[in-house]
């Protein structure tokens, strides 16, 4: 238990929760708080659950339990379904585009705007993986992170946020560009998910 | 300036301290306006504004009293709505316009003006003004116009005097402005700073720095003269026996059999060479250079003229050299009606059918057929005489000698206006051609009004049954008259599906062909030979004759070589540096059959960067080529067939029009060529309405011309048509004031006002600010132009509902008055805001309910309101190694832009910038609402005349030229291919659509073309422009372009297929969008991997590896020029002082110009005219135009004793050597020596005498050639200014660039890596 890592709290007036790794790779979790040794939620479902005292600390070994990556992963799952949304979104804006239903400058209006959230929704969770200390999933998302900064630090002069100019969205190299992006990054939002959900079970489950 | 007016308002209704209206120039206070004031009038002006208190900033004294009286003014409101305008409002009213009816304009209006001005209509008359200098001066008649000089009315900011004297404006211009620089006021490329004189070299032996043995021989003698013949230029196309011109002569018929052609290269192409003398002796020809030897076709057609020419004149090589220089525009006769007239002549609109027409209509058919076919002829038959016609003229010499020869009779020459001249009078044909002629519209087919196309049907010409006569089967047979036309047809009604299919010779064609002459070798062999000599004789032969048309010039010793559209021959380019042809270079001609061919779009209008498109994305790879089209689609045409048609044919999946590329399956049904879709003919379109008979529908014009206008019924609209409306938007703050170009602009359009293009809806309005907004209320009825000024910059709104925007007939008077009041109303003012962002959006609502052309006068940095702008240049890093700030600053113009575009709103801009403009921001607003950018830097009276007289004549031309209003243009292309990327000025509205709120006809497009399928369907593909467009005269109108070429799956073809001046002009593109998006450094490197890139690939799969050598196609001969010229261009050269603004607008240049323009800025031409002779001349209008060959851009060129004039399109220089001759100097310059020539010299003066009316009027021939003015300036050999000529010469070494040989050395080293 010496490497007992501060992360965060979760719930400072309550409960602070502590993620570390035990040495034998189990997830820990220490609860202390005020009422001295807590149960977290129910989840755990009472299975194998060992306390073991280090210091000052009550530390469970949990089996089972809500942990703060099972969270995160939960996070990660819903904010991913929304991310295969915008990537739905954008891929059929794009499609319209090319096919010309639609005027270059009302699919930018309605596509700048969705172009932050989407940033900061994976940077979001991104950011919950970091604190959960998941760097697996972490490093899985990196490149994507890095592609966006990339992105929109090389976005045409524009007063509004957003990415695309009426202007020369319509050149096939953009045209696409940004409909291979909107397909890789759905096949990407789509993998993800599902390896969320695997991780959230994991995180749920693993002893 | 706000708070100027501030005092003033106290009395009135302090209005927001924005708006404040007041009232111009009014005329007289104390006159009461006969116009009672309106009740309803927002005007209310502030009754206590009364008196203006004397320190009122603007115009408030004058105003004051006067604006009640005012009230006059907004009386005339009520009074007059002029019927006109009332129209056009009701126009818009029915499309949801937000113009509201006349009747309601007081009402609606009031709530504006509450809002925000305190109105002082007031007239006030120039009584009124306090300064009382002012009326006197206007010595305005009290009654009506009398105002007319209450000019200082409002905009005197400073309450200062108003109106000085006319006469001291132009004097004005403090000689110390800030902005300019004297140095050098006309040099618009040159940088900012002199040149070092020493960057050349030294400056006396400076000039030719390299080379200085070079020098000493001018090797341009003019006349050359290798042609021992020497037929008068009449007789130019002499009967072949006269033709003897051995040698040299054989130039223009590519085509030289016999007679190997003369191996010594002479340095100097003899360009002019079978010009008159004969005597004259081979001009100094260099020998070294191993010209390639032309190889000696047997089977020529053409033999008969060239034959005689005999043995090339002993040393000279005319190999490379006459290959490349086309002869001299006389001699051109037979290929030059195809195409040549191209680069040079084209532009100019000139009456005479230009090749387009020849092309199109087939042969310039019209032209040849002098009196049968018909009346309608007419114009055609007139050309000879125009301009174009120089180029043409020769022809008709040759006509005779042509004649002779069975073979072009019979229609392998098909297009070339030799065909014209053999053509007998074959009867059957000349009914048929009658027809065209009649469709072909006076040479403006725009402006007049009523198509004469329509009309033209209708009456066929008495002949016209001639046409049918031979029947779809038999003609294809027939041998001789069908000729031109009637290949076509005969293909048709037979094996339709055959024809089209890349069948090579078209059997029916073949026939005729043969019959004329037996073609020696088999017919057409397929490949060009790679890199095969031109030796073979068979097969160069038949090419010679089929192509004939490609008798480029360029061509000529090889001429037989050229297989379709370009001869496979190979060059090394490092034995054969001097690879300019003195005559312009001709476009290569698409290897189609020949009846296509002959129909096919003219490289003017329409441009591929590969005549022979590769067979798929692979090769296309693989040959390193960029694929593209450039598109000048609405370039000013003199004959153009204008069909009006209760149905227009289209594809009823693609929506391609019907075109003479598509193939008819039977009498009822067409396959479209795009999209194979089979269509059914619709019932109209079996009547012919040229020949009035039914069931040949293939003779239809639309199917017989590949560039047609239509007349658009009503599904064509989206809304009723829209009048042409103008708005001028005029800087007037002090900058722009010192500049004096008010009194140009005002003084030109006075003049033009009459002339502009449109109806008598056409609408016009001023707009001037600087740190405020002026309107001007023109309505009609009121005694003189009252002035508006809107000081609300953040929230601009509209002063007045309208009369902002009048009716120009009804106006006139008003108009006038304001435009001569216009320079001294702001003469004194010191406001240097600029408030550019404001003006923008405030002429966006003026227009928005019709739509138009803004047109905004800048000379300054914008620093007020949105739009505000800081200067980003750092004038020591001009020469720097990189540039920033391609790129806009913000995005404000950009989205000015697309919000106008939305309403079919164009703006244009004129920029006369003392200092750094930020032209890459501004210009947003141009380039994506399908404006122009006009750049006069250095415009000053005193110290830049050359760019006074230069944007007088360009605002001349602007003003007047046809305009197309709430146009799109769409591209289509054969299944497979598609547009990737587009060049120009518009916005890209879907992926094949632009909308281009006003077209003019010198816009240029360019679209990048990707091969996404293979085209394996049909032998050739095509590409279609559809520009839709209203007239200046209300009509709707489709032009409609169409271009087809071979497919080739054989790098070789593709290869000799290549145009180079199109690839280049295409990279230049590319390469302006790597600047901005990278850097120009990228862009740089870009272009020259391409042409490394491109030379490898060919050394790899066709030429061959040769040690040493640099083997290019012979169609990409200049093609590594060409790009060293684009690296010396400003706007991608580094390492030289070039201004930022001055770069960012060539760049603009090279985006949205046509070809013709870009390839005279990148390689100008320069001509020796210090010994001008009639050799070779042309006669126009019983002048004289002497044609001096065109000089390689190279100081070896130049000599001492020589005067060079070098034209890059966009101005002129005359260098003037140390040595000229006094003579030279007396005849031409008009002074005793060369010591006397002032060192700031433009324009020639008007001597009388031969040399100076020489070179006057080949300078004038060459200027009426473009549509824009470019002035002269002479340079000495020792002036401070000669970098600006120097800096041209594209061949010789400059401080940071290789030379031309050394950077074909690099290539090579590179390519062949």
């Amino acid at each position: 238990m010496e490497n007992l890592e501060f992360v965060s709290y979760l719930a400072p007036s309550v409960e602070s929760c502590l993620m570390l790794n035990s040495h034998n790779g189990q997830q820990v979790k220490v609860l202390f708080g005020p009422g001295g040794q807590q149960e977290i939620s129910g989840e755990s479902g009472g299975k194998g659950r060992e306390v073991k005292v280090h210091g000052s600390c009550a530390v469970q070994v949990i089996k089972m339990a809500f942990t703060f990556a099972a969270f995160c992963y939960i996070v990660a799952l819903l904010l991913s379904a929304c991310l295969i949304f915008f990537a739905i979104w954008h891929i059929i804006a794009f499609d319209e585009l090319k096919t010309d239903y639609k005027n270059p400058i009302d699919q930018c209006n309605s596509l700048n705007p969705l172009v932050l959230p989407e940033y900061i929704i994976h940077g979001f969770f991104c950011l919950l993986f970091l604190l959960a200390g998941e760097f697996f999933s972490l490093a899985l998302n990196i490149p994507l992170i890095a592609y966006h900064v990339y992105r929109y630090a090389g976005r045409p002069v524009m007063s509004s946020p957003g990415l695309y100019d009426p202007t020369t969205i319509m050149n096939a190299d953009v045209l696409s560009h940004c409909q291979r992006e909107g397909w890789i990054k759905l096949a990407f939002y789509l993998l993800s998910f599902f390896y969320y959900l695997y991780s959230m079970i994991y995180a749920l489950v693993s002893s | 300036m706000a708070d100027p007016q501030a005092p003033f308002r106290p009395g009135v209704a302090p209005p927001p301290p924005g708006a404040q209206l007041q009232n111009g120039p009014s005329t007289n206070v104390g006159k009461p306006v006969p116009g009672p004031p309106m009740p309803g009038q927002q005007m209310v002006p502030p009754p206590g504004a009364g008196p203006p208190p004397p320190g009122h900033m603007y115009g408030t004294k004058p105003y004051a009293p006067g604006p009640y009286q005012g009230a006059g003014p907004p009386s005339s409101k009520p009074l007059a709505p002029p019927p006109s305008s009332g129209g056009y409002k009701n126009m818009y009213n029915q499309q949801g316009g937000a113009g509201p009816p006349p009747s309601s304009l007081h009402n609606s209006a009031p709530p504006l003006n509450q809002r925000n001005f305190t109105s002082t209509y007031g007239p006030s008359s120039a009584g009124g003004m306090p300064p009382p200098p002012s009326s006197g001066q206007y010595a305005s008649p009290p009654g009506g116009r009398g105002g007319v000089g209450p000019p200082p009315s409002g905009p005197v900011p400073n309450g200062q005097t108003y109106g000085q004297p006319p006469a001291s404006r132009p004097g004005m211009v403090p000689p110390h402005s800030a902005g300019y620089q004297p140095g050098m006021p006309h040099s618009s490329r040159q940088g900012g700073v002199p040149p070092p004189p020493s960057s050349m070299g030294q400056p006396a032996s400076g000039m030719r720095p390299p080379p200085p043995s070079s020098m000493a021989p001018p090797p341009i003698s003019m006349g050359p003269p290798p042609i021992s013949v020497a037929p008068p230029p009449s007789s130019v196309g002499p009967p072949p026996s006269s033709m003897v011109p051995p040698r040299s002569m054989g130039q223009p018929y590519t085509s030289q059999p016999s007679p190997a052609p003369p191996p010594a290269k002479s340095a100097l192409p003899p360009p002019t060479s079978f010009s008159n003398q004969p005597n004259q002796t081979v001009p100094s020809s260099r020998g070294g250079q191993g010209g390639v030897p032309p190889p000696p076709l047997p089977g020529q057609t053409y033999t008969p003229q060239q034959r005689p020419a005999g043995p090339p004149p002993m040393g000279q090589q005319y190999g490379p050299a006459q290959g490349l220089a086309p002869p001299p525009a006389g001699q051109r006769q037979p290929g030059p009606p195809t195409g040549p007239p191209s680069a040079r002549s084209s532009t100019a609109p000139s009456p005479i059918p230009t090749q387009n027409f020849d092309a199109i209509e087939g042969g310039g058919v019209m032209p040849s057929y002098p009196g049968p076919p018909g009346p309608q002829m007419g114009p055609p038959s007139g050309p000879p005489t125009s301009q174009a016609m120089r180029r043409q003229y020769p022809h008709d010499p040759s006509v005779p000698s042509s004649g002779q020869e069975p073979i072009r009779v019979s229609g392998t020459m098909a297009p070339v206006s030799s065909a014209q001249g053999s053509f007998p009078p074959p009867p059957g044909a000349q009914p048929g051609y009658a027809p065209y002629g009649q469709v072909p519209p006076p040479p403006t087919s725009m402006g007049t009004a009523p198509p004469p196309s329509s009309k033209g049907f209708g009456p066929p010409p008495p002949g016209g049954q001639g046409m049918m006569p031979p029947p779809p089967g038999t003609q294809g047979s027939m041998p001789p008259p069908p000729s031109s036309m009637g290949q076509y047809q005969g293909g048709l009604p037979p094996p339709p599906s055959s024809q089209q299919g890349g069948m090579p010779p078209p059997p029916t064609s073949m026939g005729q062909f043969q019959g004329g002459l037996p073609p020696p070798g088999q017919q057409r062999p397929p490949l060009p030979q790679g890199g095969m000599p031109p030796s073979q004789g068979q097969q160069p032969g038949m090419y010679g004759q089929q192509m004939q048309q490609t008798p480029n010039d360029l061509a000529s010793p090889f001429g037989r070589l050229t297989v379709a559209g370009g001869e496979s021959r190979a060059v090394n380019l490092l034995q054969n540096r001097n690879i300019c042809p003195p005559e312009p270079v001709e476009p290569p001609k698409a290897n189609l059959r020949d009846d296509l061919k002959k129909v096919n779009t003219s490289p003017d209008l329409f441009r591929c960067t590969l005549t022979t498109l590769p067979q798929n994305q692979n090769l296309l790879n693989k040959c390193k080529l960029p694929l593209g089209i450039l598109l000048h689609p609405f370039k000013d045409l003199s004959h153009l067939p204008v069909i009006t048609s209760s149905v227009i044919v289209r594809c009823r999946s693609c929506r391609t029009y019907i075109n003479p590329f598509v193939t008819f399956i039977d009498s009822r049904r067409w396959k479209c060529n795009l999209c194979y879709r089979v269509n059914d003919l619709p019932e109209e379109f079996m009547y012919n309405p040229l020949t009035k008979s039914y069931g040949e529908p293939h003779k239809r014009p639309e199917v017989q011309n590949s560039t047609i206008e239509f007349i658009a019924p009503s599904e064509y609209m989206l809304r009723p048509p829209q009048p042409a409306v103008y708005l001028f938007v005029l800087d007037v703050s002090h900058n722009a004031v010192e500049m004096g170009y008010l009194h140009s602009f005002c003084r030109v359009l006075l003049d033009e006002l009459e002339r502009f293009p449109g109806d008598a809806r056409t609408a016009i309005g001023f707009l001037t600010f600087d740190k405020v907004l002026h309107f001007y209320n023109l309505a009609e009825g009121l005694s003189q132009p009252q002035m508006l000024i809107v000081s609300d910059t953040e929230d601009v709104f509209l002063p007045s509902p309208d009369n902002l925007l009048v009716n120009l007939q009804e106006s006139k008077e008003l108009i006038q008055d304001l435009l001569h009041q216009l320079p001294e109303m702001f003469a004194d003012n010191t406001e240097t805001h600029s408030a550019l962002g404001p003006a923008l959006q405030v002429a966006h609502k003026l227009m928005t309910p019709t739509g138009g052309r803004v047109c905004v006068f800048q000379s300054c940095l914008p620093s007020l309101g949105p739009g505000a702008l800081k200067p980003r240049e750092d004038p020591n890093q001009r020469a720097g190694t990189d540039v920033q700030h391609l790129g806009p600053a913000t995005d404000f113009y950009k989205r000015m832009a697309l919000e106008c575009a939305g309403q079919q709103i164009a703006v244009d801009m004129f920029f006369m910038p003392g200092q750094y403009t930020d032209i890459a921001t501004l210009s947003g607003v141009a380039k994506y609402s399908g404006g122009a950018t006009f750049y006069f830097p250095g415009f000053h009276p005193v110290r830049g005349p050359a760019q006074v007289t230069r944007f007088e004549r360009d605002l001349r031309r602007y003003l007047t030229r046809k305009i197309g209003f709430e146009a799109v243009m769409r591209i289509r292309c054969t299944r497979g291919l598609s547009i990737h990327t587009f060049h120009g000025n518009f916005f890209v509205r879907s992926t094949d659509l632009l909308s281009l709120p006003n077209v003019n006809p010198d816009a240029g497009f360019a679209m990048q073309v990707s091969i996404e399928e293979a085209l394996v369907d049909s032998s050739t593909a095509c590409f279609q422009a559809a520009l839709l467009y209203t007239s200046s005269k209300g009509e709707r109108r489709i032009r409609v372009h169409t271009m087809a070429l071979p497919v080739s799956s054989n790098i070789t073809e593709i290869y000799a297929g290549a145009d180079q001046q199109a690839v280049v002009c295409l990279l230049a593109r590319m390469a302006v969008d790597r600047s901005i998006m990278s850097s120009i450094r990228d862009a740089r490197e870009a272009v020259i991997n391409a042409c490394i890139d491109c030379l490898a690939q060919y050394r790899n799969s066709v030429a061959g590896q040769q040690l040493g050598a640099l083997m290019a196609p012979w169609s990409l001969r200049m093609f590594p020029l060409y790009i060293l010229a684009l690296l010396k261009h400003p706007a991608f050269r580094l390492g030289t002082s070039t201004r930022l603004d001055d770069r960012v607008n060539t760049m603009n240049q090279l985006k949205a110009l046509p070809l013709a323009s870009n390839m005279m800025a990148l390689h100008p031409y320069m001509y020796a005219v210090h010994n001008l002779n009639d050799e070779g001349a042309l006669t126009i209008r019983d002048q004289i135009i002497p044609q001096p060959p065109i000089l390689s851009l190279s100081s070896e060129r130049l000599s001492r004793d020589g005067a060079f004039l070098l034209d890059n399109g966009e101005g002129m220089f005359m260098f003037v050597g140390r040595s000229i001759s006094v003579q030279f100097c007396t005849d031409v310059l008009g002074v005793e020596s060369f010591a006397a020539i002032p060192d700031v010299m433009f324009e020639l003066p008007e001597l009388d005498n031969a040399n100076s009316e020489r070179v006057r009027s080949f300078v004038g021939w060459l200027r009426e050639q473009r549509p824009f003015f470019p002035p002269l300036q002479i340079i000495r050999e020792d002036s401070r200014q000669r970098m600006v000529f120097l800096q041209h010469l594209v061949e010789d070494r400059s401080e940071s660039m290789f030379s031309y040989y050394e950077f074909l050395q690099h290539i090579q080293k590179e390519a062949c890596k």
